[in-house]
């Protein structure tokens, strides 16, 4: 004990030693008529002052002796049992006892044998004036706050994704004047986990000549990491319980949760849905399913329950696609300032500009199904008309898009404040390079990338780059070198976090992986698959795991937040020169130029960017027989019929095509009827219908109506590639298994 | 457009000295207000502010959304680090992105 | 510059140990020995919160809270209030009072630290 706490337990038992003499005169006083009450309150007081004390110097024998006899004051206090001559002769004993303790404790000895057993035997005679006789707590009984384990995720049927705690959070107008600030309560959080994103809601702000200053106009949805107990997390809002909308959803929690928050909470579903996108607690489909669900549902209880439409359903679920567009005017004021062109620009209401993006969506698809028609009539001059059309439609949409369009270096910028002080915090000196800031792509994927890459950064800062010491004693320069990069690669954006720091080491990631069984023993991996598993769920090699970024929550998370965003992600890595991490995501999410192909009665769009070619597939005789792959150029093409992949019954036709398509470097076959070519797609998440169907992106309408799917080529190549890496090695011999 | 609507380069600024806080948040509010009334842009000072708390920043959320209704600039000139912090945490920094002084 | 918390207990040895952990955790600490003494002391000084027991002589701490949400300087001043496993309504009549946080005595000094961060901004 420090001698402050020295100084206080003397200031304890000096204490203890004046309200126990207070307590046997006030317990003297009793039936000597009069007014016992003054008394009575007096001989609870004194019990329950050195309770609450002995409990801070956690003397657990005082407290647990002294809180019996306290619950039987409470009693007489309540005037539900009376303080007659044995009960108040029972209590001068109890209030010996309790000065024997003190002075037990101002021997500085443990209370044992003796002093025990006639504290039980008290207790004893004490618990017979509580009702039933009510157990005394065992000493030490009380919460010590120490967070348990996290239960094992189970996932099931109907639960998300999302390891993390998705937190919903309203105030009541009065939140603020009772004193309680939202910020302290989600600042605490932080003490025993890590708020992953965060989403302020300001729906219900009003402009300033409306705001009443003193109520709280704020809300608050955020996802938290974090392996305390649900009784933890729920324990930090115990105070705003009666002045708040709170709703916790456990990590894995259900559909049915997220269906709740969405009835409970005062916002429009999109606003709220695109913020739990952007939180990464639902991805586009879960969220779909949770919207879904709740339009099936409504339906069902107006009694119609007609089993919706998939055109309708898909149609309707535009709203989970369409972008929030809610600060695109700073955005644009800053792409001007940097340009210097103030006085030519005007302001646009974002929500204006969102519905124009909708009706180009609307006009491509309109503007599709004029072209089929004047095709089928075969009117030269409606053809022609149409092709016109459809070119200015698609300048039209290309203009539209670009209003959407911001530059990456804000985003980057911010960076440099992130770096500056987890530097500071780790006592390293690390300099921010920034490259190709002036670098363009949807706002909306501006607003989700930053968390990803704040916890790419932060682990580059964290793991990747070594001490001052040991750089130099690796012959690097002291100050270690952080680059962000971005630039326009074939369709895509290219992302790049680079490091000069240690790099990975192959071994440690490979044996980690083993002892957690993401690899098989004497399974031969490529340097790539070894830095990629990385990625996997639950993995950290950290020896030493810092409050920066170890906290729980894993590249895992990065990767399925990138990939939300039809994004891939990888990592190169040179042990002691560094490592990159390299994110690759869409132009934009809202609409694509598509390659239209047919295999039975379906049709299907590949991203025109992703087609290399499109070739005839040799007859089966030319082929291997029942071989997966063929010779193209020399070159091994693995590929795969998507008959086989849609399990589409009947008879391919005699001839079948092709379609080349590649992604970061993979090429892979698909096998089709027809070949439609090219078309200009608007995408539609996908329903629930297809949650189960791997290898597919979202859907678009066809002009004619129907639906076509739209194929998910960085999966599909990573399936066809995975497939055929398998075979290639169990023919070689040397792999046992494979998943 | 209104012929009339001829820029103007008055400017009204505000330091907000000391905290902003719910304590405070009601005087803040009507100075802003006044501020916001006069015609030009807003500068607004957060350079001195000892202490921001969930009122304060409702209050400057409130403020932007005034402005920006009325077509009117808020700059933000100097910005104390416990106001940028605030601003980090709620994820505000974009919010303001426009009125924060560019970053060296 | 350190937030400051004032702590209202008629035990001197719980306010002293209360103290000494938030002393430890950058707080400026006042004390108050009960609800009078406590706001003849505050006397208009900026306290960002205070924590206080209920049953204390001369003023208990709901008066204390009721009177202390009277005074403009302290009218949204967060309350820890101080009660015990048994005394759910006067947990009730402390947070109808403007009291909405509480600590369950007996406590140890880290889940006092805990209530404070709930509430205050280091």
């Amino acid at each position: 004990m420090s001698m402050n706490m020295d100084d206080a337990l003397q200031t304890f038992i000096v204490e203890s030693r004046e309200l126990l003499q207070a307590m046997e005169a006030s317990l003297l006083e009793i039936g000597q008529g009069g007014d016992d009450t003054e008394s009575i309150n007096a001989v609870f007081r004194a019990a329950h002052t050195i309770k609450g004390s002995a409990g801070l110097f956690s003397l657990d024998a005082v407290v647990a002796f002294t809180h019996v006899a306290e619950s039987v004051l409470d009693r007489v206090r309540a005037q539900r049992i009376a303080m007659d001559p044995a009960l108040a002769r029972l209590f001068l004993d109890v209030c010996d006892q309790m000065g024997a303790l003190v002075e037990r404790v101002a021997s500085g000895l443990e209370v044992e044998g003796a002093l025990q057993a006639r504290s039980d035997e008290l207790a004893r005679q004490l618990s017979r004036h509580l009702e039933g006789g009510a157990a005394f707590p065992v000493a030490g009984d009380w919460p010590d706050g120490a967070p348990a384990q996290v239960d094992p995720p189970v996932f099931g049927p109907g639960c998300v994704a999302s390891g993390l705690w998705h937190i919903s959070l309203r105030g009541s107008p009065d939140l603020l004047r009772f004193g309680l600030d939202p910020l302290s309560i989600l600042r605490y959080l932080s003490t025993f986990g890590q708020i992953v994103s965060l989403e302020m809601v300001l729906a219900a702000i009003p402009r300033l000549t409306e705001l009443d200053p003193e109520t709280c106009y704020m809300g608050f949805e955020l996802s938290f990491a974090s392996k305390a107990d649900a009784q933890t997390v729920e324990d930090a809002f115990a105070f705003v319980r009666d002045d708040c909308t709170v709703r916790l959803i456990p990590p894995f929690g259900s559909i049915a949760d997220y269906r709740a928050l969405f009835a409970d909470m005062p916002e429009d579903n999109l606003l709220l849905g695109q913020m739990l996108l952007r939180c990464g607690s639902l991805t586009q489909e879960e969220l779909a399913q949770a919207l879904a669900t709740q339009e099936w549902l409504a339906e069902d209880e107006a009694g119609q329950a007609p089993a919706p439409r998939l055109g309708e359903v898909l149609v309707d679920q535009q709203l989970v696609e369409q972008p929030v567009i809610d600060a695109a005017l700073e955005r644009q004021l800053q792409v001007r300032q940097a340009k210097g062109a103030e006085a030519t620009l005007i302001r646009v209401d974002a929500a204006k500009l969102d519905q124009l993006i909708n009706l180009v969506g609307e006009l491509i698809i309109a503007g599709a199904g004029a072209q089929l028609a004047a095709r089928r009539f075969k009117a030269p001059a409606l053809v022609e008309a149409t092709a016109v059309l459809s070119r200015l439609v698609e300048d039209v949409r290309d203009s539209a898009l670009t209003l959407r369009m911001v530059q990456i270096g804000a985003t980057f910028n911010r960076f440099r404040r992130v770096v500056r002080d987890v530097a500071t915090e780790l006592g390293k000196d690390i300099q921010l390079d920034i490259r190709g800031g002036e670098t363009e792509l949807d706002k909306t994927i501006v607003e989700k990338i930053g968390d990803p890459l704040t916890h790419i950064v932060r682990n580059a800062l964290d793991h990747g780059i070594e001490s001052a010491a040991d750089r130099l004693a690796r012959g690097k320069p002291a100050q270690g070198r952080l680059m962000l990069n971005a630039f326009h690669e074939s369709g895509s954006i290219v992302i790049e976090v680079s490091d000069d720091g240690g790099g990975l080491k192959k071994e440690r990631i490979l044996a980690k992986a083993m002892e957690r069984g993401l690899v098989a023993e004497g399974q031969s991996l490529s340097d790539k698959d070894i830095f990629n598993l990385v990625f996997e769920p639950g993995f950290s090699t950290a020896e030493q795991v810092s409050n920066l970024s170890g906290r729980g929550v894993g590249m895992d998370v990065v990767k399925r937040n990138i990939q939300a965003l039809r994004g891939t992600v990888d990592l190169e890595s040179r042990e002691g020169h560094g490592t990159t991490i390299r994110i690759r995501l869409p132009l934009t999410l809202a609409i694509i130029d598509g390659f239209l192909i047919g295999a039975g009665p379906s049709s299907y769009v590949v991203p025109l960017e992703q087609v290399v070619e499109c070739i005839e597939l040799p007859p089966a005789e030319q082929l291997a027989s029942g071989a997966n792959y063929l010779n193209l150029r020399g070159e091994v093409l693995p590929f795969i019929r998507l008959r086989d992949l849609f399990e589409i019954p009947g008879e391919p036709p005699r001839r079948e095509n092709v379609v080349v398509v590649q992604y970061a470097g993979e090429r892979a076959g698909l096998v089709v009827d027809q070949l439609f070519g090219e078309f200009q797609t608007v995408i539609k998440p996908l329903g629930k219908v297809f949650s189960h169907i791997r290898c597919i992106g979202g859907s678009t309408i066809l002009g004619s109506g129907e639906v076509a799917l739209i194929l998910d080529v960085p999966g599909l190549v990573r399936h066809v590639t995975a497939r055929e890496a398998g075979l290639s090695r169990s023919r070689h011999g040397s792999l046992v298994a494979t998943a | 457009m209104n012929e009339s609507e001829q820029p103007c380069l008055a400017v009204s600024r505000v330091a907000i000295t000391g905290e902003m806080t719910i304590f405070t948040a009601r005087d803040w509010r009507d100075r802003l207000l006044s501020a916001i009334a006069a015609p030009g842009d807003v500068e607004l000072d957060l350079g001195m502010v000892s202490e921001v708390d969930a009122a304060g920043i409702q209050l400057l959320v409130s403020l932007a959304l005034e402005a920006r209704a009325m077509d009117r600039a808020l700059r933000l000139v100097a910005v104390a680090e416990r106001v940028s912090e605030a601003f980090e945490f709620c994820r505000l920094t974009d919010f303001f992105r426009e009125a924060l002084p560019a970053q060296a | 510059m350190g937030k400051t918390i004032m702590i209202v207990d008629d035990s001197a040895s719980l306010r002293q140990v209360v103290g000494i952990a938030l002393k430890g955790a950058g707080y400026e600490v006042l004390e108050g020995c009960d609800g009078k003494d406590a706001l003849a002391k505050l006397d208009g000084r900026k306290v960002h919160l205070i924590i206080s027991d209920v049953n204390m002589p001369n003023m208990d701490g709901i008066s204390f809270v009721k009177a202390l949400k009277q005074l403009p300087a302290y009218r949204f001043t967060p309350v820890i209030m101080l009660t015990t496993e048994a005394g759910d309504d006067k947990k009730r009549e402390g947070q109808a009072a403007g009291a909405k946080a509480w600590v369950v005595k007996p406590f140890q000094p880290p889940q006092m630290l805990n209530a404070v961060s709930k509430l205050i901004l280091p």
